[in-house]
């Protein structure tokens, strides 16, 4: 593992890894009702899904989210 | 600690929390069946309330589930609204119960910060301990008590666990305030608040001091809560306008100093309470079943089984029931007309109180299902799952998934799929969703298409396989989905512009349905049409059966003397009849027999003429220079006019005029009449043109003032129901009349 990533899409992860959440480059209210729904810079998260619909795992919540905002959610890989 | 009785006014007592956290478990332990289920003024959140058991009188209120204070949808403003007192007529509560999912502590605890800084005494009932406990969590609750600084009750409430402690904590009397914000924003926003909450407490000194702070914030970071303060503290709103600008000058991000600031508290609180004992990431049974529901194959395979299921249900399962509601209500006003006198309260009773009446209920049957398996989706946590698998494709045509199931109901009825929409979180969506569901072509349009198309298009088959009235038929539906999903898209690009649609969704766990709440909820949203709807429905039947009564003209005299020449020919033949020896009685009723056709004739041309010179007949014939160009003549157009009781009325109000009497659809009288129908210098009313240019009028125009109702109920004012009629009614004008000029001016009239 490379000691400095790049954040990527959350798009370009596959399902079953764990990721933490870098930026997102949304709007002002997404990024706040985002954030409100626990996926929230810093935050580690679990890819559960990613073909054509994308859902990931916060603690216990399973949260869905459009291609296009995932793929506007910024994130690195996890070592965990 | 010490109970004080002595309290007399009920204890307003507030249960909040992010959505499927077991709020309504809570709710219904606290409360037993001592609910009631109402809506908040002015928006159609369901207010639900309920009374606890004991000594002292305790009001629960159940707030709609939220993710936080800031609102993003009705349902969030509603839930701070009601907590900050910003509703009239509705104090704020005494003490609010934030009901906390223990497995999933730091998003719940957003809230929970947001309610302890209103400064209102505050009890956490931490819920789903059993589930925190199987995910491997364990919970210092000392220290959270002693960080939050309120109490913090454990509680599962599935099992009823921990609900007396809470009882106990809710009806104690000396709850104390809870501590003062623990937590700072970012300092350039820090700054600025003394100001602004100075300002005002000078404008508004009825905010209470404690809830200042999270006024002034949610100011800074909302527009909708800073136009609430344009009438009460406009001084204020601007000095917020200008420390906005004076923030965004210095790119200091304030919109998210709120969120930055709170989880710069909770974390490292929520790091210090909790721990792990095992590794997060296992799949859980609902992930499993996701695996197949949400499958990007299967997924939509299943749904569409699903709606084809629903589909069924609310087109024919209700059928029969609607035709018995229809059979009782023609029966009951026979019945009723036979036992009063023939004069106008008769009519007015019969075909104006009672069809109103009935026009109301009839949509029970529909209702009543649809909103059963509605609710089924919703409780079984499938509905979040249709909105998902649904968004890719309807967020082409400008909506989400959510708009599916309303939609696709307003084949059957556009009142139950409106009605529908309520489950959509986005009131944009919602909105567009109402606006658009009377474009589907819904049953009560189908008797107008099978008058229409039997009549006067051709039966061939296309290549053999489908015949043209089939695919006529299903050119209607078609249609109308087009247009719906064309007018979405132009609404979501001009009147909602700016706004990117949005997705991000929970999706909670499976479960399985509670059927005692789905009843429940089914019969208060039904209650809800009957009441609210209704008295719109029945008002409008009335003023429509006054249209069609009144005036009251004298019949034309060769019409008197018809009828008396058919009298005349009765009594001469039951006379001849008892003359010749038969039984009076006996006569009497051969007569009748013989002679019911006469008469059904004679009340058919006198039905048609009165509704000719009716206020109907006189806006038909006044609409016709209007209609004329669509192809429409003023039958045509009174037909129209009456139709707006509802669609398929045009059948039965053609008939009338034509003097047919009572005529359906399949009336092959009716039709030969409609084909026999000419103009003056001898062309005929009817032409397949004119079918075409009525069928598409019918799939087009908004003729159904129950659509309307329940469009004025849903949105709350009469704006957007009139938009609705006038760009629907517009629609289907331009269409018709492309499609009978053109017709003509290629020789097809
Ligand atoms: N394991 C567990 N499940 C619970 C507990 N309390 C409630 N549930 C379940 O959680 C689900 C959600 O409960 P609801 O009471 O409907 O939750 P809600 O917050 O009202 O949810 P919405 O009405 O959908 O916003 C139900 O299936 C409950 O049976 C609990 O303490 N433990």
């Amino acid at each position: 593992m490379s000691p400095i990533q790049v954040p990527r899409p959350l798009t370009s992860f596959s399902a079953g890894v764990m990721v933490h959440l870098a930026f997102f480059s949304l709007g002002v209210a997404e990024s706040q009702r985002l954030r409100e729904l626990g996926v929230r810079e810093g935050n580690l998260i679990h890819v559960l899904k990613n073909d054509d619909t994308f859902v990931c795992a916060v603690e216990s919540s399973r949260i869905a989210l459009r291609k296009e905002v995932a793929m506007n959610v910024f994130a690195t890989l996890s070592a965990v | 600690m010490t109970e004080v009785l002595s309290h007399i006014a009920p204890r307003r007592v507030a249960l909040i929390g992010n959505p499927n956290v077991g709020k309504t478990t809570v709710f219904n332990l606290l409360t037993g069946l001592r609910q009631k289920v109402g809506n908040y003024p002015g928006v159609t959140v369901e207010k639900k309330t309920g009374r606890m058991a004991g000594d002292l009188p305790v009001e629960i209120i159940d707030l709609p589930g939220s993710y936080s204070l800031s609102p993003k949808s009705m349902d969030e403003r509603i839930a701070y609204d009601v907590l900050s007192g910003h509703l009239a007529g509705e104090p704020p509560p005494d003490v609010v119960v934030c009901i906390v999912d223990a497995s999933n502590l730091e998003r719940n605890l957003y809230l929970v910060s947001q309610v302890i800084d209103l400064g209102i005494p505050t009890i956490v009932a931490l819920n789903m301990m059993d589930a925190a406990e199987s995910a491997g969590l364990s919970i210092d609750l000392a220290v959270l008590n002693e960080r939050l600084g309120v109490p913090v009750i454990p509680i599962t409430a599935s099992r009823n666990e921990g609900i007396g402690k809470l009882k106990y904590e809710i009806r104690r009397t000396d709850l104390a305030f809870p501590p003062e914000r623990a937590w700072q924003l970012m300092p350039a926003v820090e700054v600025e608040m003394p100001a602004l909450i100075e300002v005002l407490s000078k404008e508004a000194p009825k905010v209470p001091v404690r809830q200042r702070f999270i006024e002034v914030l949610q100011c800074l970071t909302s527009d909708s809560m800073l136009d609430y303060w344009t009438t009460w503290a406009p001084g204020f709103q601007r000095e917020v306008q200008q420390v906005r600008k004076k923030l965004e000058a210095q790119k200091v991000p304030f919109q998210q100093a709120e969120v930055i600031g709170r989880y710069g508290w909770i974390s490292p609180l929520v790091a210090g309470v909790v721990s792990r004992k095992k590794e997060v990431g296992s799949a859980s049974v609902s992930d499993r079943i996701d695996r197949v529901l949400t499958h990007r194959i299967f997924g939509p395979l299943l749904f569409a089984l699903l709606l084809l299921l629903i589909f069924q249900a609310v087109f024919s399962w209700a059928t029969p029931a609607m035709d018995v509601i229809e059979e009782g209500v023609v029966g009951l006003g026979a019945l009723i007309r036979g036992a009063l006198p023939t004069n106008m309260l008769t009519d007015l009773v019969v075909d104006g109180i009672i069809a109103g009446v009935g026009n109301v209920v009839v949509f029970l049957p529909q209702i009543l299902l649809l909103f059963f398996f509605l609710g089924l989706m919703e409780d079984t946590g499938y509905m979040a799952r249709s909105a998902f698998i649904m968004d890719r494709l309807m967020s082409r045509v400008g909506l989400g998934g959510g708009s599916v199931v309303p939609l696709l109901s307003s084949f059957a009825c556009a009142i139950p799929g409106i009605m529908a929409a309520r489950t959509l979180a986005n009131p944009k969506d919602r909105l567009i969703t109402i606006m658009v569901a009377p474009l589907m072509s819904c049953s009560a349009r189908l008797p107008v298409y099978t008058l229409f198309i039997a009549a006067f298009l051709p039966t061939g088959k296309v290549l053999g396989l489908i015949t043209f009235q089939g695919l006529a038929m299903f050119s209607m539906y078609l249609l109308g989905t087009v247009m719906a999903f064309i007018a979405s898209l132009v609404l979501k690009k001009v009147v909602f512009k700016g706004e990117s649609s949005f997705f991000a969704m929970e999706l909670p766990p499976y479960r399985l349905p509670r059927f005692k709440q789905i009843f429940w909820r089914m019969i208060d949203r039904s209650k809800a049409f009957v009441i609210r709807a209704g008295k719109i429905i029945f008002g409008m039947s009335i003023i429509l059966w006054a249209l069609a009564r009144f005036p009251s003209t004298d019949l034309d005299p060769a019409i008197v003397s018809a009828r008396l020449e058919v009298e005349t020919t009765y009594s001469n033949s039951v006379d001849r009849l008892v003359q010749e020896g038969v039984d009076p009685v006996l006569a009497v009723q051969q007569t009748d027999e013989a002679m019911h056709s006469d008469f059904k004739q004679i009340e058919a041309l006198e039905a048609g003429y009165r509704i000719e010179h009716s206020f109907i007949g006189m806006l038909g014939h006044s609409l016709e220079p209007v209609m004329r160009p669509l192809g429409f003549d003023w039958k045509i157009s009174a037909g129209i006019v009456s139709a707006f009781a509802a669609r398929e009325v045009i059948i039965s109000a053609l008939a009338t005029i034509y003097s047919v009497g009572d005529a359906d659809e399949n009336s092959p009288l009716l039709r030969e009449k409609l084909k026999a129908d000419t103009y003056p210098n001898g062309d005929p009313v009817y032409t397949p043109l004119v079918a075409v240019s009525l069928l598409v009028f019918f799939v087009l125009a908004l003729q159904c003032m129950s659509t309307l109702a329940i469009a004025k109920r849903e949105t709350n004012t009469w704006k957007w129901p009139a938009v609705m009629w006038l760009y629907m009614t517009g629609l289907a004008y331009l269409f018709s009349l492309a499609i009978y000029q053109g017709g003509t001016a290629l020789g097809w009239g």
